[in-house]
């Protein structure tokens, strides 16, 4: 071997680490429009998830005692389909209603911060770490069909065309999941739609990318995205002046985590569903994933390959007793 | 294990050498993914890789079942500010399932397929040294062609050439071998086509992507050269001034040549090897001088209104 060596700065490319929780809880999430339609809405989810937040405590101290456990808890609203409310009344509400309910709130997570954070574009980081999945017989000659904002988790079906004048007739074949057990459970996601202006995301798809921040996976150009940041005046008049992810507690455990955990009204099982099937077309950077997976490993914490083995859900009764 | 590889190197489309934040802004093909870059020996800069999901054929030879279910990741690199290259990869890995698995399964491994059927990793070899494949089967020199035209149509390029010059494509193989050294084979399919099979030992599987991608650089820089010394020679017997190919040869090119030089040192036997034979360097050597000599010879005769007398140096 020889003795001299050469390295160049540029050569190594740096990837920003976070800090990390163990488990960041997700204890509710609503939309503006629903606290604001509704004065009990966001009193009665916090009643519901006031339980299970503390079951979800417990599960993991059962599961391992020996950990001094760092747990964060936030909150996801929805502002990214009701901008033009006005923060001071929504949150007043919401943050007392919580409080009632002993339900601690360490972040709030604004879904407009998943579209975009601090000038960067999370969403268009996040499609872009895509990869759809392949319909059989795709060995790349044709350019991958065109990007229609969907993704299913299988092969869609075919439609029934009776044999019009010069071409060939096509039977109708059923949708197919792959990895299915037994029967398909097939599932086609929007993720998007342009309007002739912009793209609208989708809240499935702004979900993900809010998982993707709190599993601590996502950077951008190997910086941290997203970084939670304290707000210590009175609520601003509009949304887009709050930081994505707002600290709501000095003394808050991190907000990324090796794992997570939502309670989540029974109404968001759909949603879910389709994070789920988002989750599994993500290919995140190596480095980034790989750093996570060794900071676990340190620190003696079990971390599932697939992210969204990662994730725990608790889905609380949508309408009250 | 066996990786399946294929290059395609081309002369950027721009009329001169781009500079190196440019390189880095051509090469931003996914937003938050930062392209990585060396300046010495060369300025060599790689953008991230574009991962494809598939799910096909792989050719064979003898025709047996084999399937391929993954991802291929490509990737486009420019070298020098002139010469770019795309490159797309999948490492094939055996199992004994016989169903395709939920998408998660592939999608986190990126540039990797899973094999299903009977063939064995020799067969599959030899399937892609096949001058045709079957139309269904694997086909990583689309996924190389789309990403080397996503490129050349990018915006930072003024899609002007200084010289006319033809892609090559280098098909490649890598098998992991349990014998110590390194061993690679080359053949040229022809005027653009080549295939390269290499053996290497487990270690170092990881390194043989960038001598894939070194081989297939200077490949199309010999190549590109010695397509300028035949046209400068048909200029120079019909009478007409060659300096419009002479000098962007001399300036784009001749630079670029440093074979391994970006490989790792447990490679270079192998460059030494192609040295030996067909010898690369002798004849990119010669011929730079050649073109060095047309240049000086007509510095000598400007003015007499005579064209530089003709006649390349050996054979």
């Amino acid at each position: 071997m020889s003795a001299s060596g050469y390295s160049e700065r540029v050569a190594e490319r740096r990837v920003a680490q976070v800090p990390l929780a163990h488990l960041s809880v997700e204890v509710g999430r609503l939309g503006v429009a629903e606290i604001l339609a509704d004065e009990g809405a966001a009193r009665a989810l916090f009643r519901r998830v006031a339980p299970w937040s503390d079951a979800v405590r417990a599960s993991l101290a059962a599961e391992r005692p020996d950990l001094r456990p760092r747990l964060s808890t936030c909150f996801l609203i929805d502002d990214y389909h009701c901008p033009d409310s006005r923060p001071q009344e929504v949150l007043d509400r919401l943050l007392s209603a919580a409080g009632e309910f002993d339900v601690r709130i360490d972040y709030l997570t604004r879904e407009a911060g998943c579209h975009e954070a601090d000038g960067v574009p999370l969403a268009e980081v996040v499609a872009a770490m895509l990869v759809p999945e392949p319909p059989v017989g795709t060995n790349g000659s044709r350019p991958p069909t065109h990007d229609t904002g969907w993704l299913c988790n299988g092969e869609r079906s075919t439609p029934d065309r009776a044999g019009q004048a010069m071409t060939p007739a096509h039977r109708w074949s059923p949708p197919v999941e792959f990895g299915r057990r037994g029967h398909s459970v097939f599932l086609d996601v929007e993720l998007w739609r342009d309007d002739p202006s912009s793209r609208r995301w989708s809240a499935a798809f702004l979900a993900a990318v809010a998982q993707l921040t709190r599993l601590g996976v996502l950077r951008h150009e190997g910086d941290p995205v997203a970084v939670p940041r304290a707000w210590p005046d009175t609520w601003p008049a509009r949304w887009e002046d709050l930081p994505a992810v707002v600290r709501l507690r000095a003394d808050a455990s991190p907000y990324t985590a090796y794992r997570t955990a939502s309670i989540l009204p029974a109404s968001r099982v759909g949603v879910e569903h389709a994070v789920d099937v988002i989750l599994d077309h993500l290919v995140p950077e190596e480095e980034v994933a790989g750093l996570v997976v060794e900071r676990a490993r340190a620190e003696g914490v079990a971390l599932p390959d697939r992210l969204r083995d990662r994730h725990t859900r608790v889905f609380v009764d949508g309408t009250p007793w | 294990m066996v990786i399946l590889g294929e290059v395609r190197t081309g002369l950027l489309h721009n009329s001169g050498p781009l500079p190196r934040q440019a390189v880095a802004d051509l090469l931003a093909l996914r937003p938050g993914s930062r392209t990585s870059s060396v300046d010495r020996p060369v300025a060599r800069t790689t953008s991230p890789d574009l991962v494809s999901g598939v799910d096909c054929a792989l050719a064979t030879e003898p025709p047996r079942r084999a399937r391929a279910i993954g991802t291929v990741a490509t990737r486009a690199v420019v070298v020098g500010g002139v010469v770019v290259q795309s490159s797309a990869r999948t490492a094939l890995r055996w199992v004994t399932d016989r169903e395709r698995r939920s998408w998660s399964h592939y999608a986190h491994r990126r540039g990797e397929v899973d094999v299903l059927g009977a063939a064995e990793p020799a067969d599959v070899v030899r399937g892609g040294q096949r001058s045709e494949s079957p139309r269904e089967s694997l086909d990583l020199g689309s996924f190389s062609q789309r990403v080397l035209t996503l490129v050349q149509g990018r915006p930072q390029l003024d899609r002007r050439t200084a010289l006319r010059t033809w892609p090559t494509r280098l098909r490649w193989s890598v098998t992991v071998g349990r014998q110590a050294c390194p061993t690679a084979h080359l053949h040229v399919d022809s005027d653009m086509r080549r295939t390269a099979d290499l053996v290497v030992p487990p270690e170092l599987v990881g390194e043989a992507l960038r001598f894939c991608e070194d081989l297939a650089l200077h490949d199309w820089l010999y190549t590109a050269l010695d397509n300028v010394v035949e046209r400068v020679e048909r200029d120079l017997a019909a009478g007409v001034d060659p300096i419009g190919l002479l000098r962007p040869a001399l300036t784009l090119l001749v630079r670029l040549w440093m074979p391994g030089a970006t490989v790792h040192p447990a490679l270079w036997p192998l460059w030494e090897g192609f040295e030996e034979s067909p010898g690369f360097s002798r004849t990119w050597t010669r011929n730079v001088a050649w073109v060095r000599d047309q240049v000086a010879l007509r510095a000598v005769t400007a003015g007499r209104g005579t064209p530089p007398p003709s006649g390349r140096a050996g054979g």
